[in-house]
């Protein structure tokens, strides 16, 4: 998880400082929401919280015979 | 010139929609219809073409409609501010899904095909540097690579069939009767959600020569319905349609039963090659079109900043997305299909009648 926080933390700064430097600060508050949103995927991606992927999770929003075996 | 600089053609555009189309053509279409349509799968593009055809023609009032606009532009001038940022919100996730789910199934393709014991992160990272790097550039050169890699995937694909053709079995294509009628039309569904048009309207506003779509639409359908048909025939003509709809990777199955003279083979490694360059194109304006969307809906002065973050967590979506294969191909028929067809028909639908009903477009300007 680290290595990814650090991954995520140094595209943030440069991204950050290349908005001042083209002075488009007002995207800033959207760029923040990315950010939080990547750490999240990280997160889920490291830890597994759902203890299933997106598609088990879709697959069984729309009752799919994948799990039904044989 | 100086007004359409940084402009791409109609005709670019609907290149890169052909190129679109050949990577899950390749991946599913033969398995997909074989299973439903039996030795009659060949004949389901047909159908197919029908169906497109008549959403090529309304997809066509709407752009004739909003001239130099963007998709959502148009969603927000059809719309209200409410429903268009829903709509607009809805294309956004879909889209972000169907590129994490060709990412990853790019990589666990080339895992499962060539190189089985390298880590598959190797190849969904560098995928996602190499796109970092040449999405900056703008859709003119995502248009100049698409137009030299179509030409190249067409001669693949050409030489291809020329070499298949002495292995397909009549006998495997045939009987056909009455009775293929309703398995042939069902089996329509999954080759009318290859239709990716739509996404590219997001980016319609970079667009020149729009009065051309119809025009370039309709021979862009004739190669779609072409690639569609041999790349069915060869596959289901080589093997039958009970292996072919069994085969994760049908077409490339059949094309590893092909060997020159008897003595040549290996073609597949020739089959693979392209396909990745077709993978390549296809995340490629798949992502632009999303920055697209990221920009319009956030109200963003430039989507420049985004596109490093945006690929961090594209490639975190690729692993969440799916554990195994088995998984993302359950997923492409039983969600991804369907999904297509909701947000590539009904969606663009429901908005061409509202649009004709609010009179902000008009049929006879076409």
């Amino acid at each position: 998880m680290l290595k990814y926080i650090m991954i995520i933390g140094a595209i943030s700064i440069y991204e950050i400082y290349m908005m001042v430097k083209k002075r488009q600060m007002k995207d800033f508050n959207a760029f923040l929401i990315f950010v939080l949103i990547a750490l999240l995927a990280s997160y889920i991606h490291v830890h597994d919280p759902f203890d299933a992927s997106l598609s088990e999770l879709l697959l069984k929003l729309v009752k799919s015979e994948y799990f039904k075996g044989g | 010139m100086v007004k359409n600089k940084g402009k791409i053609s109609v005709r670019q555009a609907l290149t890169l929609f052909a190129i679109l189309t050949i990577t899950p053509t390749v991946r599913f279409a033969a398995s997909s219809t074989a299973l439903i349509a039996k030795q009659a799968a060949w004949l389901v593009p047909t159908v197919t073409a029908v169906f497109l055809f008549l959403m090529l023609y309304i997809l066509n009032i709407l752009l004739q409609g909003y001239k130099n606009k963007s998709f959502t532009e148009m969603i927000y001038d059809i719309t209200s501010k409410f429903w268009g940022n829903l709509i607009i919100f809805l294309y956004l996730v879909w889209i972000t899904i169907l590129i994490a789910f060709y990412l990853r199934f790019y990589s666990e393709r080339l895992v499962t095909s060539i190189y089985p014991n390298v880590k598959i992160d190797i190849f969904t990272i560098s995928m996602l540097i190499l796109i970092g790097f040449i999405i900056r550039n703008g859709i003119v050169v995502i248009a100049r690579m698409g137009e030299i890699s179509f030409i190249l995937i067409s001669i693949v694909i050409l030489v291809l069939m020329i070499f298949m053709i002495p292995t397909i079995k009549i006998n495997n294509l045939l009987p056909i009767s009455y009775l293929d009628i309703m398995p042939t039309l069902k089996a329509s569904f999954s080759g009318a959600a290859l239709f990716y048009v739509i996404y590219l309207f997001f980016f319609a506003h970079e667009f020149t020569h729009q009065e051309e779509f119809f025009k370039y639409g309709k021979l862009t359908l004739l190669f779609i319905w072409l690639i569609n048909t041999v790349i069915i025939l060869a596959s289901i003509g080589n093997l039958g349609h009970a292996i072919i709809s069994r085969s994760p990777l049908s077409f490339l199955i059949a094309v590893k039963q092909v060997t020159l003279l008897g003595v040549v083979s290996g073609f597949e490694s020739i089959l693979v090659a392209t396909w990745i360059i077709s993978d390549f194109i296809m995340i490629l304006v798949l992502t632009y079109s999303v920055l697209n969307i990221i920009k319009s809906l956030f109200k963003l002065s430039s989507y420049n900043s985004f596109i490093n973050i945006f690929l961090v967590f594209l490639f975190f979506i690729s692993w969440i997305l799916a554990n195994n294969v088995f998984e993302l191909q359950t997923l492409s028929v039983d969600v991804v299909v369907s999904g297509n067809i909701i947000m590539q028909f009904i969606l663009p639908i429901i908005i061409v009648v509202i649009a004709l009903i609010r009179k902000k477009i008009n049929i006879k300007t076409n």
